[in-house]
């Protein structure tokens, strides 16, 4: 049955199609239309610290090698010989001087050019313009403060333009002090049978799940190192206990990007809520933040980000969680842990382990997120479900915009669904918008408080 | 040539342990580690041949699990809360454990012991997990009774084909 893409997403009841997190079809367009226009998360700066370091990543359904060669420059292509397709790399990560196809020796530079065709005289007759038949590059890299980002699209905008408010977020993650950031060995990578964006939508807009999902882990004490201290309301959970709203703000920004950021009480800087030596780490280390990155973010507590379509950070803990599609009803996770280069390291130890044991497959918390996801996603799926939109609409029209805030779009509370509405808000914009004009038009309408209507009503 | 009759108490004792474990009685499980335990698991990833000095995260870089035993206990109270959710229903898991091969410190009270493992999780009704591997473990006599004293785990996998590791391996 053919979807009319226009009644995904209805913006006037926060109501969202269930069909998108099931549904081959619309699967098909968000790898064309969303994977394969945004700038998309492909390794940390310090994994390819090394010329000839490379490690290979997905961008959508593509493959993608990334790489550094001789003279530092970072490249990224599909991991795909022009000749007959094999890949030309099979490991994750490793160093190498170039990528040969073990099919028939076609040979690749770490910039992806062409630099060895076996029989280039004898069977060619040279008659082979090698400059042509590189690896496919990836139309744009560019770095952020330590991470690299690609684009398969020419037309993207430049990477701060795409991030767009959401720097102020990652910004806090990656620039607290001179000496930047770097990725712990390893990367978590493990397949969960549901749909990517249950688990996009929730990092960055679900402050109301804790509660339910993870209250095993609270209940027997076991602690997140974010910044938040806990209230004594019996449950062990970071919910108030009443009614009221956790200090902070949430950023529902354009294009699908949001975060949650909670701050502290103002001369509030005793970080009593975490262990040493994190506790003496961060008053340390709180004048350069300060001076860094100003007074606001000297009081943030955790901040939860994504940026469209598919970067999750969450920074007690400092990791980024990447949700990386492998079918409409299959992603696979990949887990990543962030700390201060400068960092001691007794303190990269305890939020590594932190990670692992709360957000890593075996982690307290996460651990208890999927069957919710896989459920959700199977019920998608279904054909009488299906025709039944999720509820996404918790405080639709009670929001409490500021107009003051530090970022373009900010409501001063973090209990509804905002960022999650913002989020399919955006993915909309992508699924349906030709261009980036039209889409700069969307997101500036967004931002500047006077979304243009759009969207039909679904049933329900 | 290894002696036969601590081969068999080994082997005896590790069968144990699989079957505490697949019949759930997990408080007497965590009885079976001394206090200062640890229990590791690193990650493991695909590298080309002649790298494999990096296929394994080493101890001071990311790992599935690198817990002592207030750890270990606490991922087993989680499991009594009522709210456990991975576990609720719980899992049913059958541990295989075969090639015991006992290393070193034979005739001492602290043995290095090495086997392969075979774990399989059914859940709810059609979820599948096989997790499978090689463990290092090291044993330690207390009070006349083996205990675990370190555990390392080394899966096969490189990307876990499961949605959690809610599971002991």
């Amino acid at each position: 049955m053919a979807i009319d893409m226009h009644t995904l997403v209805d913006r006037a009841r926060g109501l969202v199609s269930r069909r998108i997190m099931a549904d081959e079809e619309i699967y098909r367009l968000e790898l064309e239309r969303i994977f394969n226009r945004c700038w998309l998360f492909l390794a940390h700066e310090s994994q390819l610290a090394k010329p000839g370091q490379f490690v290979t990543t997905w961008m959508g359904d593509e493959p993608v090698i990334v790489t550094r060669d001789s003279h530092g420059q970072v490249h990224a292509m599909i991991n795909s010989c022009r000749h007959r397709g094999n890949s030309v790399c099979r490991a994750e990560a490793g160093r190498t001087s170039s990528f040969m196809c073990t099919y028939h020796g076609w040979t690749y530079g770490l910039d992806g050019q062409l630099v060895g065709v076996p029989g280039y005289e004898e069977r060619y007759h040279g008659d082979l313009d090698r400059r042509q038949w590189g690896l496919i590059p990836v139309s744009q890299v560019a770095s952020y403060k330590g991470l690299i980002f690609g684009t398969f699209d020419p037309q993207a905008p430049p990477l701060e333009e795409y991030l767009g408010d959401a720097r102020w977020a990652l910004d806090y993650i990656l620039d607290q002090r001179s000496g930047g950031t770097e990725v712990v060995g390893g990367v978590f990578k493990w397949l969960i049978n549901s749909n990517w964006k249950l688990s996009a939508d929730n990092v960055m807009g679900d402050n109301y799940h804790g509660a339910i999902t993870h209250r095993s882990a609270t209940t027997v004490g076991h602690q997140t190192l974010s910044r938040i201290e806990r209230r004594n309301n019996g449950r062990g959970d970071d919910l108030p206990a009443g009614p009221g709203v956790r200090p902070g703000f949430s950023a529902p920004l354009g294009w699908g990007h949001g975060f949650m950021c909670d701050l502290q009480p103002p001369g509030d800087h005793s970080f009593m809520e975490h262990p040493e030596p994190l506790r003496s780490y961060y008053r340390e280390t709180l004048p350069e933040l300060e001076r860094r990155l100003g007074p606001m973010r000297a009081r943030v507590k955790k901040i939860n980000l994504t940026l469209f379509p598919h970067a999750s950070f969450t920074t007690s803990s400092n990791m980024l969680h990447v949700w990386h599609p492998r079918g409409p009803t299959q992603t696979e996770v990949w887990l990543y842990v962030i700390v201060d280069k400068d960092a001691p390291d007794e303190v990269k130890q305890l939020l590594r382990q932190s990670a692992q044991r709360h957000f890593s497959p075996s982690g307290m918390f996460e651990q208890d997120d999927m069957d919710n996801w896989e459920l959700s996603t199977q019920a998608a799926g279904r054909t009488i479900s299906r025709n039944y939109p999720l509820h996404y609409g918790m405080g639709l029209g009670h929001e409490g915009w500021e107009d003051d805030g530090v970022v373009s779009r900010q409501i001063n509370a973090i209990n509804d669904e905002s960022n999650q509405r913002a989020f399919y808000y955006g993915w909309d914009d992508f699924i349906s918008s030709g261009n980036w004009d039209a889409l700069r038009r969307k997101r500036a309408a967004w931002e500047s408080g006077q979304p243009v209507a759009e969207g039909a009503a679904l049933g329900g | 040539m290894v002696d036969v009759q601590l081969q068999h108490e080994v082997e005896q004792f590790l069968y144990q342990e699989a079957e505490i474990l697949d019949h759930r009685r997990f408080q007497e499980w965590l009885d079976l580690f001394t206090e200062d335990a640890h229990y590791w698991m690193p990650i493991r990833s695909t590298r080309a041949r002649g790298d494999e000095a990096n296929e394994f995260t080493r101890e001071d870089e990311n790992s599935y699990f690198d817990d002592d035993k207030p750890m270990l206990a606490r991922r087993v109270a989680k499991f009594d809360t009522g709210f456990s959710w991975a576990e609720d229903p719980p899992s049913r898991t059958r541990h295989m454990v075969t090639n015991v091969r006992i290393r070193n410190g034979a005739g001492t009270n602290e043995i290095a012991v090495v086997c392969n493992f075979i774990v399989y999780r059914s859940r709810m009704a059609t979820d599948e997990d096989l997790w499978i591997g090689e463990r290092e473990d090291l044993l330690r006599k207390v009070d006349g009774q083996w205990r675990i004293a370190r555990r390392k785990i080394f899966l096969d996998q490189t990307v876990l084909r499961s949605k959690n590791l809610s599971s002991f391996l």
